[in-house]
C-alpha cells in the first residue's frame, strides 16, 4: 500500500503565485522519502497540507487513504506532524507537555507518562523532564516537538526540518531512533528539509523542489546521473608537484573526472609510471549532496 | 492563561476596581459628604421614581450610583473578563504558536473550539460570580450605613446576573474569536474589545442622562437578543474555525 500519495497537489496563498504547483508523489508503507529543496521551495506548504493544517488549492492527497482534509482528526491518530512553527506550551514541563499530548490522543495518564519517558530517554532529553519548555534550549525543543509527533505510535511520520537547531550528537540520536522506527516498525517517514546529508542517512528515494515545482525525483544514483555528477578520481602529490589536466580540490587533492570507478587502476598506473610520487588515491563518488547542488545550479542558470 | 501577567492583572485588578474600590468610593462619599456640599441634588433626582421620593441627599446619591453607573461597571467587568479570557485562549496561543500543534492533535475542530468557549466562559463566569457577590458586600454595607435599600430592592439585579450574564460572557467569548483571524497579538484583540464595550457604555450614558430607565423587563429583552445573537454567532465562528483562518 502507498502511505501517502499526492495527486498535482497544488496550492496558492495569494491566488497569484503557487507555493506548490502540481505535486505528485508517492511513498510505499515503510519506506523513507526525502523532499529536498531551498527556502521558499514548498517544503513547508508540503508538510502542512498532508498534515491536515491547509486546504489544497486543488489536486487531492492521501495518507493512509485518510483524505487530510476531510479528516484531519482521524489523520492525527495515525500520523504525527513535527512542523517548526509547532510549539508546545512553555508554561509547562517537558514530561507534562507530552503527557497532555498523549492524552488529547486517547491514551490513559498513565500510559501517557510511561510513554513520555520512553521517549524522553530514546531522544536524550530525560534529564530536562522537570524543566519548563519555555527554558528548554532550541535543541532539546526540537526533540522535544518530534517526541509529540512520537507520543501515539504514528504508522506516518511527516518531519519539516527536524534537524534544525541540533548539534551532530542529537542528531545522530533523531537518526538513530527513526531508523529504528522504521525498521522495527514499519515506520513511514517524508522528511523535508534543506540537509542532503542527514536526508541521505534516513531515506532512499528523494525528491528536490524548487518554487514549487519538483525538479528531479529518485534514489541517489538516479539523481546523480540526471544531475550529470561523475566519479572524480583524487591524488594527493607531494607539495611542489601537480598534474596537467586536474584541478587541485580544497582538500589538497589532485581531482579529475573519469568515465566509471574500473578507469582509476589504469589512471594511478599512468600517473606513477610518468614519474610522480603518489602519496595517497582517491575515489570521489557523486553524493546527493552533489546532486541537489548541480540540479539546482542547472535550474538557476536556465 | 494566569501566567500572562497581563491577563492576571485584567482578570484582578479591573474588577476590584471596578465593583469594589469605585462602590466604596462612592458610598464613603455619600457618607461623609455634608449636605450643603452635594450642589445639583435636584437634577439628580429626577432619575429617581415616586418609590425613592424619601431619600435624603446622600441616600439618593448612593441609589442614583446604585442604580445608574454600577449596572455598567459590572457589566463591563463582566464583557472584559470574557473578551480577556478568549483573546488569551486563541489569539494568545496563536501567538505562541500552540494553536497549531493543538490542530496536530486527534481531536476534532468542533471538539477544540466548543472546549476552549466554555473553558472561556466558565472562566468568566466564576471571575463575574466573585465580583457579583464582592459588589453585593459593598453595596449592602452602603445600605446598610446610608440606610436604604438601593441594592437589595432592585430586582434587576437578579436578572442581571442569573440570565444576563452568562448570555453576555457567551456573547464576549464569541466575539473574541470571531475578530481572532485578524488580530495578530493578544494586545491587539484586546483593543478590539473596545467595540463591544462601547454599546454597553451608551446604553447606560442613555440612563444616566434620564432618557430612560432600565429595568428587570429591559434586561430579559437583552437577554433574549443576545441569546440569538449568541446561536449566530457559535454558528458563524465553527464555521470559521480553522488553522488556515486563525492564522490569517
Amino acid at each position: 500500500m502507498n502511505a501517502i500519495i499526492t495527486d498535482r497537489l497544488t496550492k496558492s496563498y495569494d491566488h497569484t503565485t503557487n507555493a506548490l504547483d502540481s505535486l505528485t508523489i508517492t511513498v510505499p508503507e515503510g519506506k523513507a522519502c526525502a523532499l529536498l529543496g531551498p527556502d521558499g521551495a514548498g517544503k513547508t506548504t508540503v508538510v502542512k497540507l498532508l498534515g491536515g493544517l491547509i486546504t489544497p488549492s486543488s489536486g487531492r492527497c492521501m495518507v493512509m487513504e485518510i483524505d487530510p482534509e476531510k479528516n484531519p482528526a482521524r489523520l492525527h491518530s495515525v500520523c504525527g506532524v513535527v512542523t517548526p512553527s509547532a510549539h508546545l506550551y512553555g508554561c509547562m514541563t517537558g514530561r507534562e507537555n507530552l503527557a497532555f499530548f498523549g492524552e488529547t490522543a486517547g491514551m490513559t495518564a498513565s500510559d501517557a507518562q510511561v510513554r513520555a519517558a520512553e521517549l524522553m530517554k530514546d531522544l536524550g532529553i530525560w534529564q530536562a523532564r522537570e524543566t519548563l519548555v519555555r527554558d528548554f534550549p532550541s535543541g532539546v525543543m526540537q526533540r522535544l516537538s518530534l517526541a509529540r509527533a512520537l507520543m501515539i505510535h504514528p504508522k506516518v511520520l511527516l518531519l519539516d526540518e527536524p534537524f534544525q537547531g541540533l548539534d551532530p550528537e542529537s542528531t545522530q540520536a533523531v537518526l538513530g531512533l527513526l531508523t529504528g522506527l522504521k525498521q522495527q516498525e514499519g515506520l513511514t517517514i517524508l522528511l523535508c528539509t534543506h540537509h542532503p546529508a542527514y536526508a541521505q542517512l534516513l531515506c532512499t528515494q528523494f525528491g528536490i523542489l524548487r518554487e514549487g515545482v519538483i525538479l528531479a525525483a529518485g534514489g541517489t544514483k538516479e539523481l546523480c546521473r540526471k544531475a550529470e555528477c561523475s566519479i572524480r578520481a583524487g591524488v594527493c602529490l607531494p607539495e611542489q608537484d601537480s598534474l596537467t589536466g586536474f584541478i587541485k580540490g580544497t582538500d589538497g587533492f589532485w581531482q579529475k573526472q573519469i568515465e566509471k570507478e574500473s578507469d582509476m587502476p589504469d589512471l594511478l598506473r599512468e600517473i606513477v609510471a610518468a614519474g610522480h610520487d603518489v602519496y595517497e588515491a582517491h575515489l570521489y563518488r557523486p553524493t546527493l549532496a552533489d546532486a541537489y547542488t548541480a540540479l539546482l545550479e542547472k535550474e538557476e542558470s536556465r | 492563561m494566569w501566567q500572562n501577567l497581563g491577563v492576571r492583572a485584567m482578570l484582578v485588578i479591573v474588577p476590584l476596581l471596578f465593583v469594589v474600590c469605585l462602590p466604596i468610593l462612592f458610598m464613603v462619599l455619600a457618607y461623609i459628604l455634608p449636605d450643603s456640599s452635594i450642589k445639583d441634588m435636584q437634577q439628580m433626582r429626577i432619575l429617581l421614581s415616586e418609590r425613592q421620593s424619601y431619600m435624603n441627599d446622600r441616600q439618593a446619591l448612593f441609589y442614583v450610583f446604585s442604580f445608574c453607573l454600577a449596572p455598567m461597571l459590572y457589566l463591563i467587568v463582566v464583557l472584559m473578563t470574557a473578551c480577556v479570557t478568549a483573546a488569551s485562549s486563541f489569539v494568545g496561543e496563536k501567538e505562541r504558536g500552540t494553536i497549531e500543534t493543538l490542530f496536530l492533535t486527534p481531536l476534532t475542530t468542533r471538539e477544540i473550539f466548543r472546549a476552549k468557549v466554555l473553558g472561556c466562559t466558565a472562566l468568566s463566569v466564576v471571575a463575574s460570580l466573585i465580583s457579583f457577590i464582592l459588589y453585593a458586600i459593598v453595596m449592602s454595607v452602603g445600605d446598610i450605613l446610608l440606610g436604604v435599600t438601593a441594592f437589595w430592592a432592585d430586582p434587576s439585579w437578579a436578572v442581571m446576573f442569573f440570565l444576563l450574564t452568562p448570555i453576555l460572557i457567551l456573547f464576549g467569548v464569541l466575539f473574541m474569536v470571531l475578530v481572532s483571524g485578524r488580530s495578530h497579538s493578544f494586545r491587539e484583540s484586546v483593543q478590539i474589545c473596545g467595540y463591544v464595550l462601547l454599546p454597553l457604555t451608551l446604553l447606560y450614558v442613555g440612563q444616566f442622562s434620564g432618557f430612560f430607565r432600565m429595568n428587570a423587563g429591559h434586561y430579559i429583552l437583552l437577554s433574549v437578543f443576545l441569546a440569538v445573537m449568541d446561536c449566530i454567532l457559535w454558528k458563524v465562528t465553527m464555521a470559521h474555525f480553522t488553522l488556515e483562518k486563525m492564522l490569517g
